[in-house]
């Protein structure tokens, strides 16, 4: 991953520009706290290294011992 | 306090069997008992006294003519958010309207099958989310009763039912519980079906059960299951436990001292008791959570936002827009690493009979909140069972509360895990408010 993925700075701007996008600017400035945990929150997952061929993104329950 | 209010949920179909006492009496003492107790809890939405009524009439021809189902005549409470035929399922969310389900959710289909009474409905935050309900705290009224399933917590706290149904996407059986001073158990994830259910988030979202004792819930979610393979023996010698340190670094001191006194309570009556650290960041599990949690209440609510937004509360609101606007990138390697995570924390929890952690990192906090989700939040996203036992009161009188998790899987080890503990353990009076 690279070090930008981990920079919750990085996912802040993207948060925001997709905001301010979708939601409009005043509405936004609103959300601007909410949008800087998201921000720490995804940069937090992506500081963790995924190997693609053994982790595919399947469902958590269908690989599960003993589901009923 | 009445006699009737104070029966397990073993000892009621017990006494109709013995013609102790009639559905119709226990129904007419419970109604009572929520009239003169609810003007100031607000645990209840709706009462479906009439429909209460023809249920405890048709369950006592049936005990006259010899039948007595497990839970026959046990009065229960459902949070707003599941489904009774007959009843609207408001969830605290003004455009869902006043019209009545057309049928019963799978989970009360089911405790009908067994002879449960089926009461109303239990006052929930707005959709199962953060925004407080009206529901106090029995134990102090200035006080969350904890969230989401707000009224169901309060209302077997305050003796008004002794059993109720709640749900869980983060933590809003367990930390409830805790706050309220019941026991909260939150099976494995998938093991209750969640038809007739508004869900929060689809692959996060629980039911649960709150009972007074820890034989309550094991007694009600044995007879739920019975359809289903319980494979797992009883405890034949004190469990081995691991104290996940991790937690005690996050909470307030007096819950940190409170649990080192439970931990040994429990040593000296034979446990053995192992402190560890989770083998994964803590911060780790709570950010796949979130990630998901809102990611799924975005992909939920994307046309009933546009449609009613001012219809929100606040809390809602935001987690939903910010839900609708996480990258696609993080939701997936989010998911993919809940898979790894899981199997991680399944390794590690095989090392022992339960885990043992506070349910919360505090007391019942202001109503301004529904409290701390972060110590339920991360069983939630594995799907372990789990389960919240009273442990004691603060200094100031507010209920204290462990919790045990256990693998996936293996609910019936944890509740046995729990009766265990719970033996030891001092139990609480009832709430002033009781």
């Amino acid at each position: 991953m690279t070090e930008r993925f981990e920079s919750a700075q990085h996912w802040f701007t993207v948060l925001d520009v997709a905001a301010r996008a979708r939601f409009g600017s005043e509405r936004t400035d609103h959300l601007v706290d909410e949008l800087r945990l998201m921000a720490e929150t995804i940069a937090r997952v992506f500081a963790e290294p995924l190997d693609f061929d053994d982790e595919p993104p399947v469902d958590v329950l269908s690989e599960r011992p003993g589901n009923p | 306090m009445n006699g009737i209010a104070q029966l397990s949920i073993r000892e009621i179909p017990a006494r109709i069997r013995q013609r102790d006492l009639s559905v119709l009496e226990l129904l007419q003492a419970t109604i009572e008992r929520i009239e003169r107790t609810d003007s100031f809890l607000q645990a209840w939405v709706e009462l479906d006294r009439e429909g209460a009524l023809r249920e405890a009439e048709r369950l006592d021809h049936l005990a006259e003519r010899g039948t007595v189902l497990p839970l026959h005549g046990v009065p229960v409470g459902l949070k707003d958010v599941i489904d009774v035929a007959g009843l609207p399922t408001r969830a605290g969310f003004a455009p869902l309207g006043d019209h009545p389900a057309q049928a019963d959710a799978a989970i009360v289909a089911r405790l009908r099958e067994l002879g449960a009474l089926i009461l109303g409905k239990t006052h929930t935050t707005q959709l199962a989310f953060a925004d407080p309900a009206p529901t106090r705290n029995p134990w102090a009224l200035d006080r969350t009763p904890g969230g989401s399933s707000s009224g169901s917590a309060a209302a077997v706290a305050a003796r008004q039912v002794p059993l109720a149904v709640g749900t869980q996407t983060a933590g809003s059986v367990l930390r409830p519980a805790a706050y309220c001073g019941v026991v909260g158990f939150k099976p494995s994830l998938g093991w209750f079906s969640l038809q007739g259910v508004i869900p929060l988030a689809w692959t996060l979202d629980h039911l649960g059960l709150f009972a007074r004792s820890v034989e309550d819930v094991a007694y009600t979610y044995v007879a739920l299951c019975a359809h289903q393979r319980l494979e797992l023996p009883l405890l034949s010698e004190p469990p081995r436990l691991l104290f996940l340190v991790d937690f005690l670094e996050l909470t307030e001191p007096e819950v940190a001292e409170h649990l080192h006194d439970v931990v040994r309570r429990l040593r000296e009556a034979g446990a053995r008791v192992e402190e560890r650290r989770l083998p994964v960041d803590v911060q780790l599990l709570l950010a796949v959570h979130h990630t998901i949690m809102l990611a799924e209440m975005g992909a939920l609510h994307q046309q009933a936002l546009e449609r009613h937004p001012g219809a929100y509360g606040p809390r809602l609101r935001a987690a939903v827009e910010v839900g609708q606007i996480v990258p696609a990138s993080a939701v997936l390697h989010a998911r993919r690493l809940r898979r790894r995570l899981a199997s991680l924390l399944d390794d590690f929890l095989a090392r022992a009979d339960a885990a043992i952690l506070p349910t919360a990192s505090g007391p019942a906090p202001d109503r301004s909140t529904t409290g701390d989700r972060r110590f339920q939040a991360v069983w939630t996203l594995l799907g372990t069972p789990a389960i919240s036992i009273p442990s004691g009161l603060t200094r100031a009188g507010l209920p204290l509360a462990l919790q045990l998790v256990a693998r996936y899987g293996h609910d019936r080890r944890l509740l046995h895990v729990a009766a265990w503990c719970e033996r030891i353990l001092p139990g609480l009076p009832p709430p002033p408010l009781a």
